[in-house]
């Protein structure tokens, strides 16, 4: 690594002495076709160039170009960029306005740059403008609703949250669906550290793509299908994301500086709202100040209590509770109506603020920015803290040698909240609302470690939680990369092109985590418990490429060879500690037992990729690409895998019948197929040191090493020594269609994937000996649908109307699983699971149904609805479809654009939602708090319809406490994003724009008092497994930019 | 400048070595040991371990110490709906789920460490770590057969999906496996062998004291057998009294401090609450006026409330209510593999039901569980030479009586054996109090237990016998085991 660095300085120290060649000056104007006004502020660049300049006020521009340049390119924004030829005159370019971004050349794998519109497959990008960063820190959400085929699903509003991003269904049962993101050309990691395994405990767990700034990027390019990621080889399945961070993007002769600062306030997104007239109690008839629910007497009815009530008692109109006496206040008081969901959450605030400076000279290019983003979450004592520094420099040293590095640093610091078991929001929802949750004291006085709760401290008070535990994320990472490019001169003219290009980057960090549980967090944490764990990563990347260009009149033909090298090492560690000494001091040093654990890994991926291109006539496209990828983490005979491409792309508007019509401008035809694998994670069988801490145990009662000994046992999964790549077969064909000179455009993509051999843990029988086996199992097919449309509705110098959607379907079908296996556990309890069905769409949920009778009625045990003993399937998670709509707008300096997603159909699990009508804290139960009923349905034991009576609470408690109560449709129409803008005159020679915005604002659920996007888990049950997780919020803000 | 890309490229290349040996080192596992390499004697500590943590001092005992009615299911959770007898928790094949593959995963080690004892093994020709894996061995089957029936045993732990073996074929079995620990450990023994040391945290590795345990398990067995086998009792006395013989003084895990190590029970109960005494065990105690009592049912939430009768719903649905033993906050206490009052409550049965005199073994297991209940309570319990007195001769009825008191310490699975046994006799000691045992028509006390869901979901051969749909697990009501009466 240090020498391929001291080769790239002392290339650019060899070749910064080489002279300038001849240069001549071209002068212009740039004009709008509509009404021939000057355009201010267009680019004008030679087409190869990497510096250009940017007219003035009056549209006129001055550029200096070498003597062998023939041609310019204008751009602007919003209009065709158009090549105009030089002549010795003074240039009058007209631009027309629409967005034809069809002669664009896009970025594909390993940076290859394409014609748009020769693709043989689907590509989408979003440039800087696109992405909604304000208000946020996360580049998930940044992208949300702007993407076809592309599911995100964000976990929560929480500061860092995760999100899990899926291109075109996932391919892997319970491994990595996440795509590759690619940085300037180098693939960095996005995936998080630790995953939240099955997600029914602690906190959630940020991923790696919160070390990416969103204000820092200049483009991201989006491979969906395996045929425009194939080049990528084994890592690029699940689809890539190119991102190209900002550059200089004007030749001037002195800097830009861009400073820009948004501020934003963050409410809970869908505050649960619980009843208010029943206070605490196992039932009616009797207050119970120890219970978890809310089932017990009116809250107006307290004073009469026959154990608590003042009435009588000496306390006219109070009530006694246990709890505030214990707390060192007076036990009685007047019944009252306390808001604890609303006290509890605050309101967040985010600020991002940016620096950045970029200039854009003759031959080089720089840009350097620092960025800080803080967000305070709205849960009390959560929050973030990102630093980034980034710089970047581009280095034309000749007509030869062009060199470049970019680098950027970041500091990432969260505090988290746990979700499901180790949830603080469960006791927040289930508080009674006669409980004064704030203001009732946390504990004894005296003594922090003896907490004071409504209900059993088997649950950690979240007044107490706050102020004594932390979930801390710290992440200091640095990715970057420099490069070298070569192009010789071959003395056969501007018709072939050789050039060579060598990139080296690194990608290393290392993340310190820590889960502190004080003293007293609950009654089998009394002695509070501390577990301080991280991992440090290196990653390595060479990339080595030779590429070929040929002209050749109405053929073109372009062909790359290459190498690719990646090593990653990584060391995790974990280091617990327990039973502290004291209180008030919760770290390693003050624990009394300990145990540690560290675990290294290396991995290296060796892949020779080639591509050719062929072109005709600027109508037929054809590419074909081949890779073979050699992967460590494999077993030693199948560690060698190809994966081939070809696509094709038509361009039939450029038919002499159909070339030059208004209506239809440009037409594509393209179909591609190609094949791409992912490798599993193969060791040999091993032992290992067991521990004994699920199932009923709030913590570890025993770890190893005990009474001075350790252990060793076989691992309970077993690893398959024949293992195989998994592969995933993809067709794709599609059409572009734009209509009316570009007004209207339509894309359509439909793309099958056949994904088999899938590498997966098969769960096994226990009886086997080993949970699960790691091997190639079963199969899934997934077809998608993917369709752009926009319309240009008004188009004018001084003002414009624009309206898209994107609408995706996936259909994501678990074909088979190994044989035997009828279906395989993503996350969740032992009861309900989120899982992978056999003859279902990926994923689907699965725990008790309801026992029903043939003809769908209850069957009812002693009156009451009851679960079946076996679980079952209870609903495909998936959506029916996603829509994308972005309606936008400008008049003169004054702009509006707005983002919505609607998701019909898919399902998920809320158990939040069941807990708190199990525990008639809802308002749905509020029916069923008092008398008796007879429950629709047949007596089992009769089977004859049912006619005993039973008491409503019990019919509403039965009812919810079978899984199927708790399944939910998760369609939502949402507006995600608003966001107006205006842009002042300049002022001083300060450009400056004011923005205002709001996130996450109209929600319309079918889900009940809650936002259908908060889960737990950072993989793949993400999104689809709620259980007292950290909500989901709705911010409001606005922000300032300054350019000059 | 064309030669300097040569150098570049070949430098490339050098970095790209992916030859298979490098690849091999690459993914090398420096963390974990591979099998081959690990003795034995380092198995043989998690087998005895979890032994008594997952097997016997689990989940299996926590919810069959509910049917038992040795303790009370409470804390409106799981073993509320326990105590309610509520089929859909009784019947769930999640309910075992981690008991079931923990003892399968600990029956792998097991298997391991008895094949390492074999020729070519890397503890080859060690009996006595030999003989200490077959009486782990027979531990964990004996339990899985118990209370699911046929189970996985001649193709688990070597097939993906076994077949269900009869019950009838693993007793067989398992009889001639305790048989072969015996005379392996007694060569043990006669040789002086100790190859586990420190490493067994049982016994220290001392053959000797395993073939006393090996002889309880063989008396056991044969105890079970009873309702098929009327000579069981005379077997059952030979093993016990060869088991006493040996020296056999209980099989009591003691690495527990309560600081870092926490015995199960006590784990469990500081983990949820779920566990209080129960009025049917307070009755009989207060029927003999039985000191244990104040150790049994101690008002430990101070809510007026040392025990609930059993089935009392709003008991069951109360949180941090219901009383509870004194060892439940007790750490540190032993955890019975085998304790010393049930060897001679054994002998004490076989003997009063085949004439003889059981007065000495009835007397020793009385005392025996006097000092256990002390010792776990850590308090001094009085009186036990009194009580003994007023008790008289031993009949059948008191014996087992007894057994099921001093059981509800932490060994209520083997009570389990026992209540469903004489049933099958038609005989009845314990009279089981909970109204829920029938409900909506129905019998709701579980003959036999639910299987681990993994084999419900993954082995075809257990997903049929345990039924799917409104079927699923209906026949845990209706279906005896074969040793107590039924035909799987």
């Amino acid at each position: 690594m240090k020498r391929l660095f001291m080769f790239f300085v002392s290339c650019v120290v060899l070749f910064s002495a080489i002279a300038q060649k001849d240069f001549r000056t071209v002068t212009g104007t740039v004009v709008f076709a509509g009404d021939d006004e000057p355009l201010p502020g267009a680019t004008v660049i030679p087409p190869d160039g990497i510096y250009g300049v940017i007219t003035d006020v009056d549209g006129k521009f001055m550029i200096n170009v070498a003597n062998n340049v023939k041609v310019l390119r204008v751009s602007y924004v919003g209009m065709v960029t158009r090549e105009v030829e030089i002549t010795g005159e003074p240039l009058l370019v007209k631009m027309t306005n629409a967005d034809n971004t069809l002669d664009e050349v896009v970025v594909t794998a390993l940076g290859m740059k394409r014609e748009r519109k020769g693709l043989g497959y689907a590509v989408q990008d979003l440039s800087a403008e696109d992405l909604n960063t304000d208000g946020t820190t996360s580049l998930a959400s940044a992208m949300q609703g702007k993407l076809t085929g592309v599911d995100i699903r964000p976990s929560s509003g929480a500061p860092g949250a995760s999100s899990q991003i899926v291109i075109r269904g996932a391919r892997s049962f319970d491994g990595n669906n996440s795509p590759l993101y690619v940085v300037d050309g180098m693939p960095i990691e996005s995936t998080a550290d630790f995953d939240t395994g099955y997600s029914v405990t602690g906190a959630n767990i940020a991923d790696r793509s919160i070390d990416i700034n969103p204000e820092d990027i200049e483009s991201i390019n989006v491979l969906k299908g395996q045929a425009a990621s194939a080049l990528y080889g084994i890592r690029a399945s699940n689809g890539v994301i190119v991102i190209t961070t900002k550059r200089g993007r004007f030749n001037s002769n002195r800097p830009l500086v861009t400073v820009s600062t948004n501020l934003s306030a963050e409410r809970v997104s869908r505050k649960f709202n619980r009843q208010t007239v029943y206070a605490q109690g196992n039932g009616v008839n009797a207050y119970n100040p120890g219970s978890s629910m809310s089932w017990g007497p009116k809250i107006v009815d307290l004073p009469d209590d026959a154990t608590y009530g003042g009435n009588g008692n000496g306390h006219p109109g109070m009530y006694y509770n246990p709890k505030r006496e214990l707390a060192g206040l007076d036990g009685w008081s007047t019944p009252e109506i306390f808001d604890n969901v609303g006290d509890f959450f605050n309101t967040g605030f985010t600020e991002n603020t940016n620096f950045n400076i970029s200039q854009r000279t003759e031959r080089a290019n720089y840009s350097f920015s620092i960025n800080n983003s803080y967000q305070k979450g709205i849960i009390p004592s959560t929050g973030m803290n990102r630093w980034s520094a980034r710089g970047l420099v581009d280095w034309t040293v000749d007509r030869q040698w062009k060199v470049g590095f970019s680098g950027n640093y970041n500091s990432t610091k969260i505090t988290s909240a746990p979700g499901a078991n180790d949830g603080i929001m469960n006791v927040v929802y289930s508080a009674p609302a006669e409980y004064d949750l704030k203001g009732i004291p946390t504990h004894v006085p005296g003594d922090p470690t003896q907490q004071v709760l409504f209900r059993s401290t088997s649950f950690t008070n979240p007044y107490w939680w706050k102020d004594n535990n932390e979930y801390l994320q710290h992440t200091n990472r640095f990715f970057g990369n420099a490069y070298a490019e070569f192009t010789p001169d071959l003395g056969l003219g501007e018709n072939y092109r050789l050039w060579f290009r060598e990139q080296a980057g690194v990608d290393s960090y290392t993340s310190n985590y820590s889960d502190v549980r004080e003293m007293g967090s609950t009654i089998s944490l009394a002695g509070g418990e501390i577990t301080n764990y991280g991992v440090s990563r290196n990653v390595f990347n060479n990339l080595f490429t030779a590429n070929f260009t040929a002209d050749w009149g109405d053929f073109s033909f372009d062909a790359m060879l290459g190498n690719e090298v990646n090593q990653d090492n990584s060391r995790i560690w974990e280091y617990y500690g327990s039973n502290f000494n004291f209180y008030g001091m919760p770290t390693i040093g003050n624990a009394t037992n300990f145990s540690s654990s560290e675990y290294d890994r290396q991995k290296r991926t060796v892949g020779f990729f080639g591509s050719l291109g062929l072109s005709w006539k600027s109508m037929l496209y054809l590419t074909v690409t081949g890779r073979n990828d050699y992967v460590s983490s494999m077993p030693a005979d199948n560690r060698s895998f190809f994966y081939p491409s070809v696509s094709l792309g038509w361009v039939f508007t450029e038919l002499s019948a159909l070339k030059g019509n208004n209506i239809l401008s440009f037409g594509k035809l393209r179909a591609s197929y190609a094949q791409v694998g992912q490798a599993g994670e193969y060791y040999e069988n091993y032992y290992y040191v067991p521990s004994y801490g699920s199932g009923m145990y709030g913590y570890t009662p025993v770890s190893y090493p005990v009474k001075g000994v350790s252990a060793y046992v076989p691992y309970y999964a077993e690893f398959d020594p024949n293992l195989k790549p998994q592969n995933t077969e993809n067709f794709e064909l599609g059409a572009d269609l734009r209509l009316f000179n570009n007004r209207l455009r339509l894309e359509y993509t439909f793309a099958y994937q056949n994904v088999t051999d899938q590498i997966f843990a098969v769960p096994t029988a226990g009886s086997s000996g080993y949970q699960y086996t790691i091997t190639n199992a079963g199969k899934m097919r997934t077809t998608s649908h993917e369709l752009t449309a926009s319309i240009a509705i008004l188009q004018h110098r001084d003002y414009d109307m624009n309206f898209g959607v994107n609408f995706t379907k996936v259909n994501n079908k678990v074909v088979e699983l190994a044989e035997g296996v009828e279906s395989i556990m993503l996350g969740g309890f032992v009861e309900p699971q989120v899982r992978a069905q056999a003859g279902n769409t990926y994923p689907n949920i699965y725990g008790t149904a309801f026992k029903r009778a043939e003809n769908g009625q209850l069957l009812l045990a002693d009156g009451l609805p009851q679960g079946t003993a076996d679980s079952q399937d209870l609903g495909n998670c998936s959506p029916d479809f996603v829509t994308g709509i972005t309606l936008s707008g400008r008049y003169k300096r004054l702009s509006l654009s707005t983002t919505w997603s609607w998701q019909q159909g898919g399902k998920m699990y809320h158990g939040t939602n069941m807990t708190m009508n199990y525990f008639g804290a809802t308002k749905e139960s509020l029916p069923y708090h008092e008398g008796t009923m007879v429950v629709e349905g047949i007596d089992e034991a009769t089977g004859q319809p049912n006619q005993i009576e039973v008491s409503k609470q019990d019919y509403w408690m039965s009812y919810n406490d079978v899984t199927e109560s708790g399944i939910y449709d998760t369609s939502f129409f949402k507006l995600r994003d608003l966001t107006l803008t205006y842009s002042l005159p300049k002022i001083m020679g300060v450009d400056v724009q004011v923005f205002g915005f709001a996130r996450n604002v109209l929600l319309w659920a079918k889900l009940p008092n809650f936002d259908p996007e908060s889960s737990q888990g950072n993989g793949n049950m993400g999104g689809y497994f709620e259980r007292f997780s950290v909500p989901n919020t709705s911010s409001y803000g606005g922000g300032l930019k300054f350019t000059f | 400048m064309l030669k300097k890309l040569l150098y570049i490229a070949v430098l490339g290349l050098a970095v790209t070595s992916c030859s298979e040996d490098v690849m091999n080192k690459i993914n090398e596992d420096h963390n974990h040991p591979q099998p081959g390499a690990v003795n034995a004697r380092f198995q043989v500590t998690d087998a005895v371990i979890s032994t008594a943590y997952t097997t016997w001092g689990g989940a299996y005992a926590w919810y069959v110490s509910s049917y038992t009615e040795q303790t009370f299911g409470t804390g409106n959770n799981q073993l509320m709906k326990t105590e309610l007898r509520q089929r859909t928790e009784t019947a769930a094949s999640t309910t075992y789920n981690n008991e079931w593959n923990g003892t399968y995963g600990n029956l792998m080690n097991i298997k391991q460490i008895i094949e390492k004892c074999q020729e070519g093994g890397l503890n080859a020709g060690q009996s006595d770590i030999e003989g200490i894996g077959q009486v782990l061995w027979v531990l964990c089957y004996e339990l899985l057969t118990d209370v699911h029936g046929d189970i996985p045993y001649s193709e688990a732990l070597v097939s993906k999906q076994p077949k269900l073996d009869k019950q009838e074929d693993i007793y067989k079995d398992l009889l001639k496996r305790i048989t072969d620990a015996e005379a392996k450990l007694q060569a043990a023994a006669d040789a002086g062998e100790n190859n586990c040391g420190n490493q067994d945290v049982l016994y220290g590795g001392d053959p000797a004291k395993w073939l006393g345990l090996a002889y309880a398990v063989e008396a056991r067995l044969q105890l079970n057998t009873t309702f098929r086998d009327n000579s069981a009792y005379a077997k059952a006395i030979t093993a016990a009294e060869a088991a006493i013989a040996a020296g056999f003084a209980g099989a009591d895990l003691s690495i527990f401090n309560g600081v870092d190590c926490d015995n199960s029970w006590a784990a469990y109960n500081w983990s949820r609450y779920y566990t209080g005494a129960n009025g049917t065990v307070v009755d009989l105690f207060a029927e003999r006026n039985d000191p244990r009592n104040d150790v049994y049912a101690v008002d430990e939430f101070d809510t007026g409330v040392a025990y609930a009768n059993a089935g009392d719903e709003a008991m069951a649905k109360a949180t941090e209510t219901v009383g509870y033993p004194l060892w439940l906050d007790n750490g540190a206490a032993k955890l019975h593999i085998f304790s010393l009052s049930e060897l001679h409550f054994i002998l004490a049965e076989a003997k009063a039901k085949t004439g003889a005199d059981a007065t000495a073994d009835f007397e020793a297991g009385i005392r025996a569980s006097f000092d256990d209940y002390a010792e776990a309570s850590t308090v001094d319990i009085d009186g036990v030479d009194a009580y003994i007195e007023a008790l008289g001769a031993p009949t059948v009825k008191e014996i087992m009586v007894q057994k099921y008191l001093a059981q509800a310490r932490d060994e209520q699975v083997q009570t389990y054996n026992d209540i469903r046994r004489y049933k099958a006799m038609g005989e009845e000691y314990i009279t089981l109090k909970n109204s829920n045992n029938t409900g909506a028509g129905q019998n709701q006390w579980p003959l036999r237990l639910a299987y681990g869901n993994s084999d419900v979901v993954s082995n075809p051969n257990v997903a049929e016998a345990f039924g799917t749909g409104n079927d699923a697990g209906n026949y845990l009501f209706t279906e005896n085991v074969w040793l107590f009466g039924g035909n799987r």
